[in-house]
């Protein structure tokens, strides 16, 4: 063996070794080369970003662990391990997220669930059910569908029992079925939570993050294999 | 709380353990089978009851199994079949007494594992992964059931099952109670990640940094907020003081619902259970684990243990591999070549990830003492077995000292020293593979000592030990009644054993007897009659040859030619027939069946003299005559 290195050792020593040029995912890259923000030089949440390059002013495009999913992910948004999870041999991805202004006080909490090949999602209706139970939403469902899938949405406003913290709060929910394929479905909830004391501060940043919760939730896309293959 | 038919705790207990039992009847989609198997658990349930609480349950009961409401789809790919809940409800429905109500049994056996995936959910606890699907699945009962107007619902599991039908409980409140027996606990970080509504109050409570606060205000914050929903009313949790879930359920992760002391019970005098040992730990460093442990999990779940070893210290089996099956150096160096980047990037990669990795193996190796001590002391190992542990453990720590050299060594060197590199790569990774076999050796020597914890986790021993004083107790499901205490050797008798060969032999004794009538039957129609009959025709035959001699002229043409009379026949004026017809007497199936019969009387008398000896032994203490006489559909 030590021979063998030997000779290996000598060979490199004459040759140097090469460097190739491959496309570098972020996580790759030195956290010095990378945006000065928190989804890229927080480390757990840089590897689900694709690239350094801003989608849309403010976002960067993320990928889910099993590449199952896509979604526009906010430049001070960081990973939550602790609450996300790979489950059910790789067929469910919880990721969750929050991105925090402390300037203006203001979070959104998002959670995205990715899952296939499980056989409660046969039906939709029960599946609502499920998204009713997981996000305590009592508004209406409205639905809307397109090329390749069916989706249900909703959002409300949230109130609180006790005085805290959070002066407003509102919340996002919905429920995607693909039409491609059988078994495959993501549900997602967002909280939007200002825990500013200035109730005009409050009305306007909400309303700023709503659109932004949109933009995010519109971007929730379903990654198929044909197109992972393709890009191998 | 309204009237739970199955209150009683051992009908709860042995029903778990019946529907267990019934995984692979109802894993059909062959209607015929399934619906068989439905009709055999009816029953079983019905005789559960009748054992444990001498009354009946109503007449009306659907059984409605899993595989029938959600997996019952031949047209399913399999693995997406067996993805899903596993679990059965029984509904039962008396209008005349106000009953309306579904149990829902939720299958929970957590599986043989091995031990990185024990490691993990000792440190990460385990939970259900089926809340959706145990959620579904209530919903479909909901719909399927006769009458779902005021139907009350009641959850009971085992192990994760209890952990699935608490997160739909505490999500959605829809359960009048929560039964559950040595169950997982839920963990904190698992229910924040459920339960929208509750990372928003907890950031109302606690502000925009939650996540750093202590451990115990973070549970006594989400006790309190499910308390106040009003959903931690009815929930009840048997747990054995010897189960491994018991055991870790201290470490500081979990928030214990339904936690009662007086729940709680030894199933095994002869151990002390795992818990004061792993209390022992020092609660730093359970975090440093956890906090490791949580990071790769996913990489565990995907990828299995070499995805596991690959992210915790950057170590590629895969690539390792082939350079060590390479033949020769030519071929070494081929492999090089071609994968010298990788290989580059490797060592890199370990560098910066071997001193986390070593770290917290440290702490792991640190604390096997204690472990090893309380296994001693609590009475899962002996003496020799813990000092082949130790041995064990010297080897890693000397492996992951060795490491630790190798590490510092590649730490420093210069440019250019690429072969010497992988020298210590490869060097480090036979001190990884060696504690690794290590790990496996420990494993093994732990076989008795993990079926002795493994056994604190059954059902079984709970119901026996609740049994005690009472000279009941149960083995494979059935009940058994104590034999006569004044010997010493304690003789256990099978009641349900009993009944049931007592019932079948009824049965067969019914059966038996039928056949026998039909054999007569049979006989006296094939046989007897059939001989009347064709006596009858040969007398009337006999009859017309009588009375018609001259028909029968050419018949016996033959005969009178023999007779050399003068040739023309004569004419034939008369037939007598004889008509004696000695046939030898026929069997008399008489005989034979009361033959037969007698057989039976014997069998008959056999099984009430077994029934008998029975009562008398068990009938003032436990009226038995009453389960003999129990026959399904009256």
């Amino acid at each position: 063996m030590k021979k063998m290195i030997a000779f290996i050792g000598l060979f490199y020593l004459l040759l140097g070794g090469c460097q190739m040029n491959q496309d570098v995912r972020p996580k790759d890259i030195d956290p010095e080369d990378l945006p000065d923000v928190p989804a890229f030089q927080d480390e757990a949440t840089r590897a689900f970003l694709v690239s350094t390059e801003e989608v849309e002013p403010g976002f960067y495009l993320m990928e889910s662990k099993v590449e199952g999913f896509q979604m526009l992910f906010p430049a001070g948004g960081v990973y939550l391990q602790d609450i996300s999870s790979i489950t059910n041999q790789g067929n469910v991805e919880t990721f969750t997220f929050e991105d925090f202004n402390e300037e203006i006080n203001v979070k959104v909490v998002g959670q995205i669930r990715y899952q296939q090949d499980q056989s409660y999602l046969a039906d939709l209706n029960d599946m609502l059910v499920v998204v009713r139970g997981r996000t305590g939403f009592e508004g209406d469902f409205r639905r809307r569908e397109t090329s390749d899938e069916i989706i249900f949405f909703g959002s409300e406003p949230r109130t609180f029992q006790e005085e805290g913290y959070i002066s407003e709060a509102y919340a996002h929910v919905g429920y995607i079925e693909s039409k491609e394929k059988d078994f495959l479905a993501i549900d997602y909830n967002f909280s939007i939570l200002c825990f500013n004391d200035d109730e005009d501060v409050c009305s306007k940043e909400i309303n700023a993050k709503q659109k932004q919760v949109e933009k995010m939730i519109d971007s929730i896309t379903f990654i198929h294999q044909e197109e992972v293959d393709r890009d191998e | 709380m309204s009237k739970d038919l199955l209150e009683n705790e051992i009908v709860k207990l042995r029903i778990i353990e019946l529907e267990y039992t019934y995984r692979n009847a109802f894993d059909t989609t062959d209607k015929v089978k399934l619906d068989q198997a439905k009709v055999d658990f009816e029953a079983d349930v019905r005789r559960i009851y009748l054992e444990e609480t001498r009354q009946y349950l109503p007449d009306h009961i659907e059984i409605y199994p899993s595989s029938e409401l959600i997996k019952y789809n031949d047209d399913l790919p399999e693995d997406i079949r067996q993805s899903g809940y596993d679990g059965t409800a029984i509904y039962v429905s008396d209008p005349d007494n106000q009953i309306n109500q579904v149990h829902i049994i939720s299958q929970g056996s957590v599986g043989t594992e091995d031990w990185l995936d024990n490691f993990f959910n000792i440190f990460l606890g385990i939970d259900g992964k089926q809340l959706d699907a145990t959620r579904v699945f209530v919903n479909k009962v909901n719909s399927k059931v006769p009458d779902n107007e005021d139907l009350l619902t009641f959850a009971l599991g085992h192990s994760k099952a209890f952990n699935n039908n608490l997160m739909v409980q505490l999500t959605e409140g829809i359960f009048e109670a929560v039964y559950g027996v040595n169950g997982a606990q839920v963990g904190i970080t698992q229910i924040i990640e459920m339960d929208q509504r509750l990372r928003e109050h907890l950031e109302n409570k606690f502000g925009a940094n939650f996540s750093s606060v202590p451990i115990n205000d973070l549970r006594r914050a989400i006790i309190e907020y499910y308390d106040n929903k009003g959903v931690t009313d009815n929930i009840i949790h048997r747990i054995s003081e010897d189960d491994p879930l018991y055991g870790v359920s201290g470490i500081g992760n979990f928030v214990l619902f339904g936690f009662d002391e007086a729940m709680l019970i030894d199933t095994h005098p002869e151990v002390k259970g795992l818990r004061t040992i792993i209390d022992q730990f020092d609660e730093a460093d359970v975090r440093k684990i956890q906090q490791f442990l949580r990071q790769y999990r996913d990489d565990y779940q995907l990828n299995g243990p070499e995805g596991f070893l690959k992210a915790m210290t950057g170590i590629d089996i895969e690539l390792i591999n082939q350079f060590i099956e390479a033949e020769g150096w030519k071929e070494s160096v081929a492999i090089g070549w071609n994968n010298f980047d990788d290989l580059m990037t490797m060592i890199n990669t370990v560098v910066e990830k071997i001193p986390s990795f070593l770290a917290i193996a440290n702490v792991v190796v640190d604390n096997a003492d204690t472990i090893i001590d309380g296994l001693l002391e609590n009475g899962y190992i002996d003496q020799k077995t813990s000092e082949k542990l130790r041995t064990e453990i010297e080897s890693i720590k000397l492996n992951l000292e060795k490491i630790e050299t190798n590490i510092d060594h590649l730490e420093n060197l210069g440019p250019n020293q690429e072969g010497i590199a992988i020298a210590l790569m490869l060097d480090i990774y036979d001190n990884v593979m060696e504690s690794w076999d290590s790990l496996n050796v420990i494993h093994e020597e732990l076989a008795d000592a993990l079926d002795l914890i493994e056994s604190g986790h059954k059902i079984e021993p709970i119901l026996n030990q609740l049994a005690e004083e009472t000279g009941v107790s149960y083995s494979g499901g059935d009940l058994h009644y104590g034999g006569s205490r004044s010997s010493d050797q304690e003789i256990k008798w099978n009641i349900t054993s009993v009944v049931r060969l007592y019932q079948k032999g009824l049965a067969k004794l019914e059966e038996m007897e039928e056949s026998i009538q039909k054999y007569g039957n049979q006989y006296e129609g094939e046989i007897n009659e059939d001989f009347d009959l064709k006596n009858q025709a040969l007398q009337r035959q006999i009859d017309y040859m009588e009375e018609n001699p001259s028909l029968f002229q050419n018949d016996f043409s033959l005969y009178f030619a023999n007779r050399n009379y003068a040739y023309g026949l004569g004419k034939l004026v008369k037939i007598d027939v004889q008509e004696e017809m000695p046939t030898p007497a026929l069997p008399e199936h008489e005989l034979i069946t009361k033959e037969l019969k007698a057989q039976t009387t014997v069998y008959r008398n056999y099984l009430t003299h077994v029934r008998e000896k029975v009562e008398e032994l068990f009938e003032e203490e436990y009226n038995v005559s009453q389960l003999f006489d129990f026959q399904m559909g009256g």
